[in-house]
């Protein structure tokens, strides 16, 4: 079992580097960085060299005191140019691979999202890359350049005594079998820290988008309690983290004393018998601390690696999700003809929703999909628009199959109007345009605002179409944001027009005035639609009636009425009425 | 009166919340604390650079550098207790508060500011309290460093 999960963490390893690579880290920068860094170590010898020079009492100008002063400004210099360096590695690898990240999060599948809480990918933006850039520089390069100066510092004391040097090199089991032990007690509390955090911020995004339906079902103390309980989750982490991590300041004190008797021990001997002057003591002593807090910031490495592991191994996950190609395939050249579903097998569990479903959607008609929830409706259009891949069978459009065309180029050739009228913050005019390469004249906005029965209400608003719609269409009824939608699939011509309950939330009037606009704009077109009106499904040429994923029945309204209870009962007086 | 505007919000959150004191109190003792054991440290500094290599320097020094890590950890755990829990206690308020926000209030504000208020800006508010009590640690250590100069000599002070 350890076996196997070794090997998961070897090949997650490989895939981590291997997203670094893609996230184009800043490498010209770190070079340079590092460079710096290994000018200022070797500026520190000299600094530490005069400075014990000083110390013992030497305080010739030329010899001493000018050159301690000409190597702490430059090592001050130095230490300045490099800790800008650093900054401006991590915002770069923080924006490099936020933007690599970001562009695989619009790039994944929609089932990733169902199958997924898309609310905690905010965490993997903002947290978790924050760790991985820490990781990066606070360890990564740290450790190599921690190990350049401790190389220097060796040299210097070998040059001094080579029996010294082997003092400080025989330190090196405890420190590091110190921070083995820490970085595994690390590794999971702060784990458990980052993840608490991301389930807390996820628990409250969640419910603060649903503050109406906790209103109305008068569930405020029961939502406070669950959210209660997150955030009680996070601060029993957060204390347990930090009682860990403050209690290892003194474990490596401990150490740090034990090493430093150990250090002063072997020194005296030698400054006892006159082998090391007070200067060379001196700069002995202040070189063992160096090594002493080189090996102790090795210690915080490893502690930071295993710490930064469970963000980076977040993100890669992430990162290597399979994307949806959206290029390859062929372009839409011409897309006419029935929508033809052929031996289609889909489904989200064992059982498939659709086992073999065939069914024909007549070219150049509109035709409703109607049935019981969870018949099947949605996921239909969305196998339609590529939202998702079938299993088995295929669909085909005049004979092309729709698996054949780039996804980008076959969703283009569609409109699709979608049940929840998503919006973004910005304005009418920003929803409007979503989407659109093409600038879009004041008039052709308008147009398709009247078209949806949306106008009157936009000419009324003082910034008119610059008016903001708040996050998320906020600041609009269910019945605006539905025309805002209609409107915004009108910009986009096509043969082929998908609309899922577009119409739902408007009332009576504006679904016929919607309905008139889509009929003409729609002649001779392809409109696939699911409603559950009278008055939208009334305006089918053609009804499918689906049934936990099988075609119950299908044919006209009048066909349809007499023979199949649903449609009868959906029906009946509307026809009457209409009789 | 602006500037009441920006303070009376400002301290009325603090006010709304019970504040764990004994922690913030007990953490910036132990940091002044800290800093005698810094200036007892200095001492033994001396004597190793200056070549006094006696045993009791030698435990003398070493002592002082565990004590001042036990003192420094002992204090951070206590600051973050503080923190954790007004942290905690100021979600909970403000995330009741949310809930029984009018819709109006809630649609004019927008999830993503509430969101932000509960996750982040919460923990800012109680980092505040601690930068507070950490500056009087801090203040203290810096008039200690500086009667201790004025002791070896009055000019280093000016």
């Amino acid at each position: 079992m350890e076996r196997r999960e070794e090997v998961q963490q070897k090949g997650i390893m490989k895939l981590f580097f291997s997203m670094l690579w893609k996230a184009r880290l800043p490498y010209l920068w770190i070079i340079c960085y590092m460079a710096a860094a290994m000018v200022l170590a070797n500026v520190g010898i000299g600094v530490t060299e005069y400075t014990a020079e000083l110390f013992a009492g030497n305080v010739s100008f030329s010899g001493v005191v000018l050159p301690f002063l000409i190597f702490t400004l430059a090592s001050l210099g130095i230490a300045g140019v490099s800790g800008l360096l650093s900054g401006f590695c991590k915002a770069r690898i923080n924006r490099n691979l936020r933007l690599a990240l970001w562009g695989k999060i619009v790039r994944l599948p929609y089932a990733f999202y169902e199958e997924n809480r898309p609310k905690e990918l905010l965490s993997r933006i903002t947290t978790d890359v924050t760790a991985v850039s820490q990781l990066i520089m606070q360890v990564f390069v740290e450790i190599f350049m921690t190990g350049y100066g401790t190389i220097l510092v060796f040299r210097q004391i070998y040059s001094y005594d080579r029996e010294l040097m082997l003092t400080l090199l025989a330190m090196l089991p405890l420190q590091i079998l110190i921070s083995v032990m820490a970085g595994r007690l690390q590794f999971g509390l702060r784990d458990e820290v980052n993840r608490r955090q991301a389930e807390l911020t996820g628990s409250v995004a969640e419910r603060t988008g649903q503050t109406m339906l906790i209103k109305s079902f008068g569930t405020e103390e029961k939502e406070e309690a669950a959210v209660g309980s997150r955030m009680r989750g996070y601060y029993g982490s957060y204390i347990r983290n930090s009682w860990v991590t403050n209690l290892l300041t003194p474990t490596y004190a401990i150490a740090g004393a034990m090493q430093f008797i150990i250090l002063v021990l072997v020194g005296r001997r030698f400054y006892a018998d006159g082998s090391l002057s007070l200067a060379q003591w001196v700069a002995y002593f202040a070189f063992a601390n160096q090594i002493i807090n080189s090996l102790t910031a090795y210690g915080g490495y490893w502690t930071t690696f295993r710490a930064s592991q469970g963000s980076a191994l977040r993100i890669t996950k992430v990162m290597n999700e399979k994307e949806e190609d959206l290029s390859t395939g062929d372009l839409v050249e011409c897309l006419s003809g029935d929508i033809v579903f052929h031996d289609l097998v889909f489904g989200f569990g064992e059982e498939p929703l659709f086992d073999h479903l065939n069914l024909t959607i007549p070219s150049g008609k509109a035709t409703a999909v109607i049935g019981p929830s969870g018949s099947g409706k949605t996921t239909l259009l969305n196998l339609l628009d590529r939202l998702y891949e079938p299993e088995e069978g295929q669909i085909t459009i005049g004979n092309q199959e729709i698996g054949h065309f780039s996804r980008k180029a076959y969703r283009s050739a569609l409109t699709y109007i979608t049940q929840e009228a998503p919006m973004c913050s910005g304005s009418i005019r920003d929803n409007l345009v979503f989407g659109m390469e093409e600038a879009v004249s004041d008039e052709r906005l308008q147009e398709v605002c009247r078209l949806a029965g949306l106008w009157e209400f936009v000419e009324s608003l003082p910034a008119g179409l610059d008016t903001p719609v708040g996050e998320a269409g906020g600041k609009l009824s269910g019945g605006q944001r539905q025309k805002l939608a209609v409107a915004r699939g009108m910009l986009h011509p096509s043969g082929y027009l998908l609309m899922d309950e577009g119409t739902a939330a408007m009332d009576t009037v504006a679904r016929k005035d919607v309905w008139d606009s889509i009929g003409s704009l729609m002649r001779g077109k392809t409109t696939v639609y699911v409603a559950h009106d009278r008055q939208s499904v009334l305006r089918a040429e053609h009804i499918v009636v689906l049934d936990k994923g099988r075609v119950a029945a299908e044919g006209s309204p009048v066909e349809l009425v007499g023979s199949h209870p649903y449609v009868k009962e959906l029906l009946k007086e509307a026809v009457y009425e209409e009789e | 009166m602006k500037k009441n505007k920006v303070w009376k919000p400002f301290f009325g959150f603090y006010a709304r919340i019970r504040i764990p004191w004994l922690f913030y109190i007990s953490a910036a003792i132990l940091g002044m604390l800290a800093a005698e054991m810094a200036l007892q440290a200095s001492a033994f500094t001396i004597q190793v650079n200056k070549g006094e290599l006696y045993n009791s320097v030698i435990l003398g020094y070493a002592l002082i550098s565990v004590g001042t890590a036990l003192l420094g950890a002992l204090r951070n755990i206590l600051s973050e207790y503080a923190s954790g829990r007004v942290t905690f206690r100021g979600q909970s308020m403000l995330w009741s508060k949310i809930l029984r926000l009018w819709q109006k209030d809630v649609d004019r504000e927008g999830p993503s500011s509430l969101i932000s208020s509960v996750t982040n800006e919460v923990a800012e508010a109680s980092n505040c309290l601690l930068l507070i009590f950490n500056m009087a640690a801090s203040l203290y250590a810096f008039m200690r460093a500086l009667i201790r100069l004025f002791s070896f000599h009055a000019g280093l002070t000016g």
